[in-house]
């Protein structure tokens, strides 16, 4: 079974008995997860060669009260194989997870999203990271919007949509992930659109946008209007499609907000977001559709498996944008998880300051995004 | 540790530096060390584990190196128990 297998099983209710062989400290750190139930069970590899039996009859008895398929799961693919062969030759029907989480990291879904307008607009959504891209088509121009380093995703696309690409953009320095945003734009020949304030260091040209950049795409002059959000980084922007689409990056989320302090300026840049999310989105019709750059679990999901959430329904239920300033501040800095691992790494990779292998890259982005501030309680 | 067994288990993917690890500990009588060598950066934390769940062994260190092809190296050292 391959990633894309597993996400259809969880997503479509099939609700999938997962073993999990890792050992417990990576189980802990990221697991699988979708939009829909999966039943998981942690038993290390190293149990079934120490005490074989008895993790094989655990496993059963485990098994007996999870009806789904049974599906092994270890960091590579290779350790999960192992005891999958184990099960199959006790007579449990046991099915590899190939690749396993490295794979499952990679890869992703495209889903057409209800936009409300005449832009067409597809929601790439990389399970394994919670990582959302887009992809955006007045008539036949289409952007591409933070996409993730398998750049091949976005040329199918394109071309099965017969789309025309006009252009790629970063909405910011991603610290969590690899872009693709560069390459893509480079085997495509066309404008790679970013913020100076994050990419002036980067060892490569590109276009640079600012607050009240507009570009119009399609017969009519679609409107796509860069609008300034610094705040998760100095170099934030947002991109307004058609006055319905709000593509936010890490600024906000359908659950939660982007976190200031990956910078050393936890308090400037709170701020910052503050003035960004209060007062400049504060302008906006409540009817704007906020399409984040992130998903931070299975309860942002629509039921058509999309993630999306209009700017009322948001000011209504996050109680983060009805603070004064200064709680505001106080509330963003007090809800900071630790900064995830490897992050300077990756910026500087996207920035292209130093280069990394593929298997290098794989283990840098290992784990879930944790780009939003933690949510507590 | 100049009297430690060596297994050395560059270039093996998981989960086989267990499976030799074990064999050769069993092999070994209460007490002695046995040093294992490879070029998998998930052993680190599986070795951790491994001796964790079971209670036959004890991890007395772990070190990082690099061997004569350049490669990265993660070296454990498992006791016997007595």
């Amino acid at each position: 079974m391959d990633s894309l297998e597993l996400f259809s099983a969880i997503e479509s209710g099939r609700r999938p008995a997962i073993l999990d062989v890792r050992n417990p400290d990576e189980f802990a750190r990221w697991k699988i997860e979708g939009p829909g139930r999966a039943d998981t069970l942690n038993l290390p590899y190293f149990a079934f060669i120490d005490a074989e039996a008895d993790s094989v009859s655990k496993t059963r008895a485990w098994k007996s009260a999870h009806p789904g398929d049974l599906v092994v799961v270890c960091a590579k693919g290779d350790s999960s194989e192992f005891v999958a062969e184990i099960l199959r030759t006790a007579g449990l029907a046991a099915t590899n997870l190939e690749g396993g989480m490295a794979a499952w990291g990679q890869a992703s879904t495209i889903k057409p999203l209800d936009t409300g307008s005449s832009v067409r607009a597809w929601q790439i959504l990389r399970f394994g990271k919670g990582c959302l891209s887009y992809l955006v088509a007045a008539d036949d121009d289409a952007i591409v919007v933070d996409p993730h380093r398998r750049i091949e995703v976005y040329r199918r696309a394109v071309a099965d949509f017969g789309l025309k690409l006009r252009g790629v953009v970063d909405t910011h320095l991603h610290a969590d992930h690899r872009s693709g945003g560069r390459a893509l734009a480079r085997a495509e020949s066309v404008p790679y659109y970013v913020h100076f304030a994050d990419f002036g260091a980067a060892n490569f040209d590109f276009s640079s946008v600012h607050d009240r950049t507009l570009l119009s795409f399609g017969e009519e002059g679609v409107p796509f209007q860069f609008l300034g959000a610094p705040g998760h980084t100095p170099g934030g922007t947002m991109l307004l499609v058609d006055g319905r689409l709000l593509l936010t990056g890490d600024t906000l989320f359908a659950g939660s907000v982007g976190r200031p302090d990956l910078g050393g300026r936890a308090r400037q840049w709170a701020g910052d977001l503050y003035e960004t999310l209060i007062e400049r989105l504060g302008t906006l019709d409540g009817s704007v559709r906020v399409l984040p750059a992130h998903t931070s679990g299975p309860s942002e999901f629509r039921a058509d498996g999309t993630v999306w959430e209009s700017l009322v329904n948001l000011r209504a239920r996050l109680g983060l944008l009805r603070l004064p300033r200064n709680l505001f501040i106080e509330a963003v800095l007090d809800g900071l998880a630790p900064a995830p691992p490897g992050y300077e790494t990756l910026r500087r990779l996207n920035l292209e300051l130093e280069n990394a292998t593929d298997d290098e890259l794989s283990e840098l982005e290992l784990g879930k995004n944790e780009c939003a501030l933690a949510r507590k309680g | 540790m100049t009297d430690a067994t060596l297994l050395d288990a560059r270039g093996l993917k998981c989960p086989m530096p267990i499976i030799r690890a074990k064999k050769s500990m069993d092999a070994l009588p209460p007490g002695a060390v046995l040093r294992v060598v490879s070029t998998d950066p998930g052993s680190v934390l599986d070795f951790q584990g491994w001796v964790k769940s079971g209670a036959a062994y004890e991890l007395v260190g772990q070190e990082e190196g690099t061997d004569d092809q350049g490669r990265r190296t993660f070296i454990h050292l498992l006791r016997k128990k007595t």
